[in-house]
């Protein structure tokens, strides 16, 4: 269900700029943007009354954030796809990058997480059955700094899992295994836990650390990024 | 002669009353450093610490500056008069940088040592040297041991390392760890009460002057105390002191590395999408007449929504010129990574080279050039940081687009301000201290980009500098007089034409005349080389001014003078440090140099010392025999959740001091073109991708 282009950050630019009739020049603005309107989202706010029906009639790409520690969750919508990953965006124009599950990426959200280097066995990257998750990892958290690098924080993670359970999620009950992250490096202690569907490897909720400004942020797929 | 303070403390400067999560950091001592109560620690405020202190006992009042300059250099700047030194009812006013460096950090079994100087580079009143030691015992106790010289060893010495000068206010060194040797130490107890610390000390200041010529007894060398801060950013402290006195301080602190808000909560930016591999190369769009402005008419809302203007532009079917101007984000390389995000989602697909010049105050800057499939390529990648850097181009810009290029059509401009300003005249000799609130309104007529009419006009609404004032018997009095011209208003502060241009890409050139400050008017001219690729510059300025009177708006003293300075700019790219060295020919004819240090931190913080030594006798020069100053900017984005470049500053200086003044001017070049040039670029890069 790949619409890559399609955002309410988007639609912001889009309504902001003039419509010069049948200039050729601004039909191709529009045409980069999609012409996708703000109705088409479900729901604005979390909140409201988000149901499964309204999730499968939006038909893209969507997760639900919320900042740990705070009451308001938002909806993301996939917006961009830049080699495998996904950016998605809120009404707010606050921005999530993942790549898979793993959150890479964040803006607007009172302290940016500018990138994450990963393994190529990282199962929080890469959907993997849990049998074949690894039980160490590396990744290097970059963040605003002095240099076009900015400040790294390489950590290395630990893994383990606990007896399965299940979740729900929006009407839809999902058996997962839970796994803890516990990872140190730089400096920086932090613990991510993931709810993983054994056979798939889909991570349908996380919580992930982005940054000693912000914390943690609790992440809700509600319909996975796919290729197809 | 008279010497003043003379401070500006606009109201945002309550902002730094605001609080943050609270910890535990070295508390601060009567003179406003991290110490004991009269006596150091060999503690180190936290990096970047910057601290406004204001004291007093019954033998001395004072205002002072504190930075963290660097992890181990704790700096601070005093602006004292002792209340009875010469005689009784016999003020002198004394301005001492104190330096104190961190040998070496407590650690589990040793304690942190460290080493300094109060009344650094003369043996003035105030001047003592010490090393001393600090270590935390356990249960919030730390405990404090030193040896002094100078005023710090007058008290029961205990040996004597040769013979030291007399007091002199003259720069020397020759006195430094030299003569009597005395103890001191302290105790100092972080209670269990949130922000509430206890001390006592044992003082080796014998405080000599102030017995010998005042009415001070010093009963005992015990000084007890108690400090509280209430909440992170305002400490007070209160001291009973030798047997016979007692002290106060207010402390206002803050941190460029801890704002008072979090940073990064504006909207995020547009997405990057990549062009598919088999998209539409044809340029033929381009053929249009009117695409240019078809384009600018798209973008310009859109890039204006966050507060970045597009003043010219030219667009071709492969590459696209926009010379903008950045208003609100503090970070240039964030508005440029916002513009490139925002033309790759625009532009249509043939378009590949971005070309981005930075406007300032009318002069164009640097262009950067970022390639499309370069932008495609690194976006949300892990190594997109250093990887973008290293394909981003920069070059001097032309200071306009080629004839042709579109031009934004908004000249004449008008725009206004008013802002309530607050002088502070903290002392002078026998002078009381004195406080105004002003009301100050500039307004600016900008005729086109680089010409443009300015005034500023200040009404006092109350206050008492300037009351009593008497002419300065100095024989050149070009800042001496500064408080007959409080007049209360209202006051011309300025009204001048301005002129900016470049005169070849990396040569900008200022031209102004008219009533250029408060005290002098004239035509002054200005140039500065500075390519974008390099570390340093140089520059050049000549003013031939009048005195303008003290009581009449408009009218003029007889005193005329031409005034030219040669000056050399460095980025040393170190903790953000800036050198600047000024020579040549200052307001009242002496000529001398100028050496000023700005430390800038990333968030926009900076904080700003500087020393001027002329030829003019040290009669006239006043105290010190030198001019020195220290100033704080503050971003408003530190303290409000904002995206803005607009700031506070806060100066502390020798205002009235003669030796070593220069025109008081707006911006000059180098200050408005220094965030543009590739170091700049190079240490804000991170914020590209936010």
């Amino acid at each position: 269900m790949i619409r890559p282009i399609l955002a309410l950050s988007a639609l912001t630019i889009l309504a902001a700029c003039s419509s010069a009739g049948t200039s050729p020049v601004v039909a191709v603005i529009k045409g980069v943007i999609l012409p996708s309107k703000a109705e088409d989202i479900p729901v604005k706010n979390a909140g409201a009354t988000l149901t499964r029906e309204k999730i499968e009639k939006f038909g893209l790409s969507l997760i639900r954030g919320r900042i740990e520690g705070e009451d308001i969750s938002n909806l993301l919508t996939g917006t961009a796809v830049n080699d495998q990953y996904v950016t998605y965006i809120s009404s707010f124009r606050q921005n999530i990058t993942m790549l898979g599950t793993l959150v890479t990426g964040t803006r607007g959200m009172g302290g940016d997480l500018l990138a994450v280097r990963n393994d190529l066995s990282d199962p929080v990257a890469y959907a993997t059955p849990t049998a074949n998750w690894p039980a160490t990892l590396t990744r290097d958290y970059r963040f605003p700094g002095i240099g076009p690098a900015g400040n790294t924080i390489s950590v290395t993670c630990n893994l383990t899992r606990a007896p399965d359970t299940t979740v729900t999620i929006v009407e839809v009950t999902y058996d997962v295994t839970p796994f803890t992250e516990v990872c140190s490096g730089d400096g920086a202690e932090f613990t991510n836990t993931y709810l993983v569907q054994p056979d798939t490897g889909q991570i349908w909720q996380s919580l992930q650390w982005i940054g000693d400004k912000v914390g943690y942020v609790n992440i809700d797929v509600l319909e996975p990024y796919t290729t197809e | 002669m008279p010497k003043h303070l003379y401070r500006h403390i606009p109201a945002g400067f309550a902002l730094l009353a605001a609080s943050t999560a609270y910890a535990q950091s070295p508390s601060f001592s009567l003179n406003g450093t991290a110490g004991l109560i009269d006596m150091p620690t060999a503690q180190m405020l936290p990096d970047g610490e910057t601290a406004w202190t204001f004291s007093g006992s019954g033998t001395f009042y004072s205002g002072t500056l504190t930075f963290q300059m660097l992890p181990k250099l704790e700096t601070s700047v005093h602006f004292t008069t002792l209340a009875d030194w010469t005689a009784v009812d016999a003020p002198l006013f004394v301005q001492t940088l104190d330096l104190k460096y961190e040998i070496f950090a407590e650690s589990d079994y040793l304690p942190s040592l460290a080493i300094g100087s109060r009344g650094f580079l003369s043996n003035g009143p105030l001047s003592s040297e010490y090393i001393v030691a600090s270590k935390n015992v356990g249960y919030g106790l730390t405990v404090t041991g030193g040896l002094g010289w100078g005023r710090l060893g007058s008290y029961n010495p205990v040996a004597s390392l040769g013979t030291r000068p007399p007091v002199d206010s003259a720069i020397a060194i020759n006195h430094m760890f030299t003569g009597d040797v005395a103890l001191f130490g302290g105790l100092e107890w972080d209670t269990p009460v949130k922000g509430l610390s206890l001390k006592a000390e044992y003082s080796s200041d014998a405080y000599l002057g102030e017995q010998v010529f005042g009415d001070f007894n010093r009963a005992s060398p015990l000084n007890f105390g108690i400090d509280y801060e209430p909440i992170r950013g305002i400490s007070l402290g209160g001291y009973y002191n030798y047997g016979s006195d007692f002290g106060l301080r207010l402390t206002l602190s803050g941190n460029p590395n801890r704002p008072i808000v979090p940073p990064d909560l504006g909207i995020g930016p547009v997405p990057v999408n990549p062009r598919l591999g088999d998209y539409d190369r044809s340029e033929d769009w381009a053929n249009n007449p009117m695409l240019t402005e078809f384009l600018v008419g798209a973008l310009a809302p859109v890039l204006e929504a966050e507060g970045i203007v597009i003043e010219e532009a030219l667009i071709t079917g492969s590459a696209i010129d926009l010379y903008i101007s950045n208003n609100n984000m503090p970070q240039t390389t964030k508005a440029i990574g916002r513009i490139v995000r925002t033309l790759s989602l625009a532009l249509p697909h043939s378009v590949e080279v971005f070309r981005i010049t930075l406007v300032a105050s009318g002069l164009a800057t640097t262009t950067v050039e970022i390639r499309r499939s370069d932008l495609e390529a690194q976006v949300d990648r892990p190594n997109a940081g250093p990887d973008s850097w290293a394909t981003t181009r920069f070059t001097d810009a032309p200071n306009h687009l080629p004839d042709g290029a579109w031009s934004r059509d908004i000249y004449p401009d008008f725009s206004w301000a008013l802002t309530p300003v607050i002088p502070v005249n903290i002392g002078s000799n026998g002078a009381a201290a004195g406080i105004d609130v002003l009301l100050n309104a500039t307004a600016s007529y900008r005729l086109s980009r680089g010409f443009s009419i300015n005034g500023s006009l200040s009404q006092k609404l109350v206050g008492n500098i300037g009351a009593g004032a008497v002419p300065s018997t100095n024989p050149t009095p070009v800042r001496s007089n500064f408080a007959l011209y409080q007049t209360g208003g209202p006051t011309l502060d300025r009204l001048t034409a301005d002129y900016e241009f470049k005169l070849t890409p990396d040569t900008y050139a200022r031209v102004s005349a008219g009533y250029l400050e408060r005290m002098f008017a004239g035509v002054s001219g200005e140039v500065l080389w500075m390519p974008t690729n390099q570390n340093w510059g140089i520059g050049a300025e000549v003013s031939a001014v009048q005195q303008r009177a003290y009581g009449d708006m408009f009218g003029f003293e007889d005193y005329q003078t031409v005034t030219a300075l040669a000056s050399l700019y460095w980025d040393t790219g170190y903790n953000g440090i800036e050198a600047q060295v000024d020579v040549g020919r200052y307001l009242a004819g002496d000529v001398g140099s100028t050496v000023t240090l700005t430390r800038r931190f990333e968030n926009g913080w900076e904080v700003s010392g500087f020393v001027t030594m002329t030829d003019m006798p040290f009669a006239d020069f006043g105290e010190g025999n030198f001019a020195k100053g220290v100033s704080v900017t503050i971003p408003l984005r530190w303290t409000m959740p904002l995206e803005t470049r607009s700031n506070t500053s806060i100066a502390l200086g020798t205002m009235g001091g003669d030796g070593g003044a220069r025109l008081e001017l707006g911006d000059r070049l180098y200050t408005t073109i220094r965030d543009y040039d590739v170091i700049d670029f190079n240490e804000t890069w991170g914020a590209f991708w936010q």
